[in-house]
This record gives structure tokens, C-alpha cells and sequence, in this order.
């Protein structure tokens, strides 16, 4: 490429990232919303009112309004769910989870990683309901080589939002003694950790400005399982992870900081959608110090 | 266009600067600037949903259609109780849980070709509501039994029998089918199976939940057990199936109790 021509080009790149209406001023501020489910177990209503623990909480059609009046004042909105989607109402034993695959559609889920009741109709079941969700799963350490899932999900994605790149992997638990074998048809669990580390290289090799896990592998355990928390201090250079499994209500989020001194923020919201998890980031050119997290003001 | 036409009509050398030079030098610029990060304040809040919240419409259409579908099939009556079956939790034997035992036994031979020699129900614990005297809907059975618990066949040593035995009598949360045995303390005398004294050199078949079978309830031992059938049939469906068998025979539900487990403290 003669000088000339790649002046023109880098030129004509420039100009191209000059979005109309938007300011160029290097110092602009990208603000960033990630919203979260976890373990939503099928609970399409509201849980029934009828004196039970949580009666009358969740809801898909009253989380669908309060995203459809984030979506309305945030510009670059993630929504995100960490597993566990199918089993706990006759919903998924008549419908077999297409119900609340469609309607998570509806709602514009960007990503959800596999939970282990997701296998509760086998692969097959899993394998016959993935038309009706037009949103990607993302696992990294399930290997279905040599089953009908084979290349049906991807380790991770990278979305696009304004100017940044965001990475999203997807984490699974280990699926002995809690997914009988002719459930998972041969899937092979793979070290999380192990997988992790490689995630983090890839997404940023690939300039990732927020790398984000979907996990499935529970929040914290009293004795050696992998968890979160493992994550947290094993792998540095993951930013959030958004997990599931334990049925972890968390009222604010953990921020864990390793012994490298990375910091990640995790956090789960319980399950039956009882609560709808929100993080905001705002991205800026300057060197960042340590992480706070803090309550909005504004409440719903 | 118009810009277009103004920038012609500039001397070649300034339109060459405005046009290449300058958008250039600032993607330059823009190059050198640090990467975005994300900043240190981060605000975060886990919101309560609930029903008293504004419901989505569009959701809410979407729902419409299956949840008609699903009061129409869960409201849908399969057969009907004589009696009203009932647990008798830490009593030993009951009528609600003798039922679902005999026919866990009575569905399984079914399923598996072969008689098995007994089975058993976690009915204090696994059998979260009752039958009430009447007619049975599919729902009933759904809020008795909630858990998509599978159905394995398991044949055990002698010594694992007499275990298995002997976790029934501690905990008294267990029924069975096609045994009978009496508690002293907490262990398990007077063993019989099939009619026949239990005995310690025969090995015994068992149709069992997975959830029992995997260690639940106590039977963590019972990993030692041979795994000779998985069913892949679940808990709920042969009590839904066996309810529609008698319906079909023109038959009620009944309990009875028949002193397979006698308590003596």
C-alpha cells in the first residue's frame, strides 16, 4: 500500500468512528448497563400468593417492563442469565422450557451460559428447544464432542456496544453426581479454572474492555468445589462474574480481590427471578483505581 | 455534495491537508489516548420483581395462550381416591405412603420386564402433599410430588440390605413395598422380603428414586449398590400412570395398612 493510500484509509477509518450527533472529545464517558438473572427455574408467574416463602415475587412479564424502562433511559444495555433456566413449574413439565426460551427472546437476552437442569429433558430435550431462543449460549468448558450439542453453543462472544468490546464466557459445573449420564449423553466437564485463564488471554488478545463470566458454578462452598469465589482468586483479568446455582441472594455485590491484586465484582440474584440484578460501569480514557461499589440513588 | 463542491474549489495543497492530513492526525491522536477502562465507581442494585409491579403486555399475551393450556391440563382429573391417603410421619407404615410404594413396585416390574424384590418411598419428605378423598387432578400430583426424581433398579449385597434396613428404621421417614420389619430402638428386627426371612447370603433388587440412590435421606451407602436398571422414568409419571391404570379398570385409590412396619419402643 502506496503512503498516500493508507493516509486516505486511516482517514476514512477515522471518520467512520465519528458517529453523527455524538461528540469526538477523547475525555467522553461510555456508560455501560449489565442486567442479570440466574436459576429462573421456569417460574414464568409470579410465585403463587398463597402464604409460601416468596409468595407473590418473580414474574417474566413484570421483569420484561422494568428492563423494556432501563432500556428506555440507558443506551448500551447487556442482558444476561447464568443457567439454570428450565425446572420447578408445570411450565416446563407440559412445554419442555419453550415457553421460557421465547420469552426470554422477547425480552432481548443478549447471552445465557447452561445450567445443570437445563439437562433435566436430556440433550435432546435441550438440542429441540434451541429454535425458540434467538439469543446465544455460551459455554467453555463443556466438551459435546461426539453428541447431537456438538458446535451448537460457543465458549464465548464478544459484543459491541458504542466504542467498547465486551467479552462474555460461559462457565458449567461439574456434571457427575448431579446430571445422570444418559441426561448429559457423554458431555465432558473440563477444569473451569484451566479454561478460565485461556478465556481471559483470548478476549484480551482480542482488546476486550470488560471481561465478563456467566457461571453456573455456585457462589461459595464450605469445602474444596469450585466456585465463584475459586474463580475470583485463581484467574485475575476477569471483571464481573454473574452467577447461579446456590440460590445466592446477594444484597449488594462481593468485590474480591486477589492475591495478584485483580479485582472482580460477583453477584447473584437468588432464583424464580425474584430479583433482577443491575450493574452500572461508566468507561473513561483515565487510569482507573481500585474499584467501589456503590447503590444508585434511584430505586425502581 | 456541497462540501464536496467547496473543498474543490480550496487550492490543491489545503485540500489535500483538510481531506487526508487532518482526519488522520487526529486518529493519531485518538490511537495514543488510553484504552477505555472501566471506572473505579461502580453502582449496582439487585431489584425485588414482584407481582404488584406493571406487567409487560406483550409478555403477558405471550404467556396467555400456554398458561390456558396448562389449567386445562393440570386441572384435568386422572382418577379417584376411595379414601383420603395420608403420611404419618416418624409413625412407621402409612396409607399414603404404602400406596405410592406398591405402586413404584407395580410400575417398575411393568417397565423393567423382570420382578424386582422391593421398593421403597421416602414418604416423609418425598410426598409433599396428600390425596384427598374424591377425585385426584393432575395438579394433585404435581404438588405431592414436585421433584423430577427418576427411578433406578439397584441389587444389593446382603450386608447393604440389612444397612438399607436398618437407615428405614432410624430415620422413620421411609415406606416400603413387598418387606415387612419391626423396629426396636433404632434397628431393624424381624427382616422379611417377599414373604420369606430376610436372608444375609442372597443378594436383593430394589427400585429406588435417584435421589435416595445418589445418597439422599441417609443412604450415602448404598454408592456401594449395583446399578442394574435406570428406568428413565420418573417418580411422578408412575404414580400419574398407575392412578390412570386403575381409572382405566374402573378402580378407586385406596390405602391400606397392612403392619409392614411395626414400631416397638
Amino acid at each position: 500500500m502506496n503512503r498516500r493510500l493508507f493516509v486516505k484509509n486511516a482517514a476514512l477509518a477515522a471518520s467512520a468512528m465519528m458517529v453523527p450527533g455524538r461528540s469526538v472529545s477523547r475525555d467522553r464517558s461510555i456508560r455501560l448497563t449489565i442486567l442479570h438473572s440466574n436459576d429462573m427455574h421456569s417460574r414464568i408467574e409470579p410465585m403463587p400468593d398463597d402464604g409460601r416463602r416468596y409468595a407473590g415475587l418473580g414474574g417474566m412479564a413484570q421483569r420484561a417492563a422494568i428492563i423494556k424502562k432501563i432500556r428506555a433511559t440507558e443506551e448500551n444495555v447487556l442482558l444476561l442469565d447464568a443457567g439454570d433456566i428450565f425446572q420447578g413449574t408445570p411450565y416446563f413439565n407440559f412445554f419442555g422450557g419453550e415457553l421460557e426460551f421465547k420469552l426470554m427472546s422477547e425480552m432481548k437476552y443478549d447471552a445465557a451460559t447452561i445450567g445443570n437442569h437445563d439437562f433435566d429433558n436430556g440433550i435432546d430435550g435441550l438440542y429441540k428447544m434451541l429454535p425458540h431462543a434467538n439469543f446465544p449460549f455460551l459455554c467453555a468448558n463443556y466438551d459435546f464432542s461426539g453428541n447431537i450439542l456438538h458446535n451448537r453453543f460457543q465458549p464465548y462472544k464478544i459484543f459491541q456496544k458504542d466504542q467498547l468490546n465486551i467479552g462474555v464466557f460461559g462457565l458449567g459445573i461439574e456434571l457427575k453426581g448431579l446430571v445422570n449420564d444418559h441426561l448429559s449423553g457423554g458431555t465432558r466437564y473440563l477444569d473451569p479454572i484451566a479454561i478460565a485463564k485461556e478465556m481471559v488471554l483470548e478476549l484480551e488478545k482480542k482488546n476486550c474492555h470488560l471481561i465478563i463470566c456467566l457461571s453456573h458454578l455456585g457462589y461459595k462452598y464450605s469445602r474444596g468445589k469450585v466456585s465463584d469465589h475459586t474463580l475470583a482468586e485463581q484467574v485475575s483479568g476477569i471483571d464481573l462474574i454473574i452467577g447461579g446455582h446456590t440460590h445466592t441472594f446477594l444484597e449488594m455485590p462481593t468485590l474480591y480481590k486477589n492475591r495478584e491484586g485483580h479485582e472482580t465484582i460477583i453477584n447473584q440474584v437468588g432464583w424464580a427471578g425474584i430479583r433482577l440484578g443491575r450493574i452500572d460501569y461508566v468507561f473513561n480514557r483515565k487510569r482507573s483505581k481500585s474499584v467501589e461499589i456503590s447503590s444508585p440513588i434511584l430505586i425502581h | 455534495m456541497q462540501r464536496k463542491v467547496q473543498m474543490n474549489k480550496l487550492p490543491s495543497p489545503y485540500r489535500e491537508f483538510t481531506r487526508y492530513f487532518l482526519p488522520g492526525l487526529l486518529m493519531v491522536l485518538l490511537a495514543c489516548s488510553p484504552a477505555y477502562t472501566p471506572g473505579s465507581d461502580v453502582k449496582a442494585q439487585n431489584m425485588e420483581v414482584n407481582k404488584n409491579l406493571a406487567a409487560d403486555s406483550t409478555i403477558t399475551a405471550m404467556i396467555q395462550p400456554y398458561k390456558a393450556d396448562l389449567d386445562r391440563e393440570i386441572s384435568m382429573i386422572i382418577g379417584w381416591a376411595g379414601e383420603k391417603l395420608d403420611n404419618a410421619p416418624g409413625r412407621g407404615e402409612s396409607k399414603l405412603g404404602n400406596f405410592v410404594a406398591d405402586l413404584l413396585l407395580i410400575q417398575s416390574e411393568k417397565k423393567y420386564g423382570e420382578p424386582i424384590d422391593m421398593a421403597i418411598i421416602n414418604a416423609h419428605g418425598g410426598l409433599r402433599s396428600t390425596i384427598s378423598q374424591g377425585p385426584i387432578s393432575m395438579e394433585n400430583i404435581f404438588e405431592l410430588m414436585p421433584f423430577e426424581n427418576n427411578m433406578l433398579v439397584l441389587e444389593l449385597s446382603g450386608s447393604l440390605t440389612r444397612q438399607f434396613f436398618d437407615n428405614c428404621a432410624k430415620t422413620k421417614r421411609n415406606n416400603i413395598a413387598e418387606a415387612k420389619f419391626t423396629v426396636v430402638g433404632n434397628k431393624a428386627t424381624d427382616i422379611s422380603i417377599g414373604g420369606k426371612p430376610f436372608d444375609p447370603n442372597r443378594r436383593y433388587t430394589l427400585t429406588i428414586s435417584d435421589y435416595l440412590a445418589n445418597g439422599g435421606g441417609g443412604f450415602g451407602f448404598l454408592s456401594q449398590a449395583k446399578v442394574i436398571a435406570d428406568l428413565n422414568y420418573k417418580t411422578r409419571d408412575m404414580i400419574i400412570d398407575h392412578i390412570k391404570d386403575l381409572s382405566a379398570q374402573k378402580k378407586k385409590a385406596w390405602g391400606q395398612l397392612d403392619g409392614r412396619i411395626k414400631i416397638i419402643n
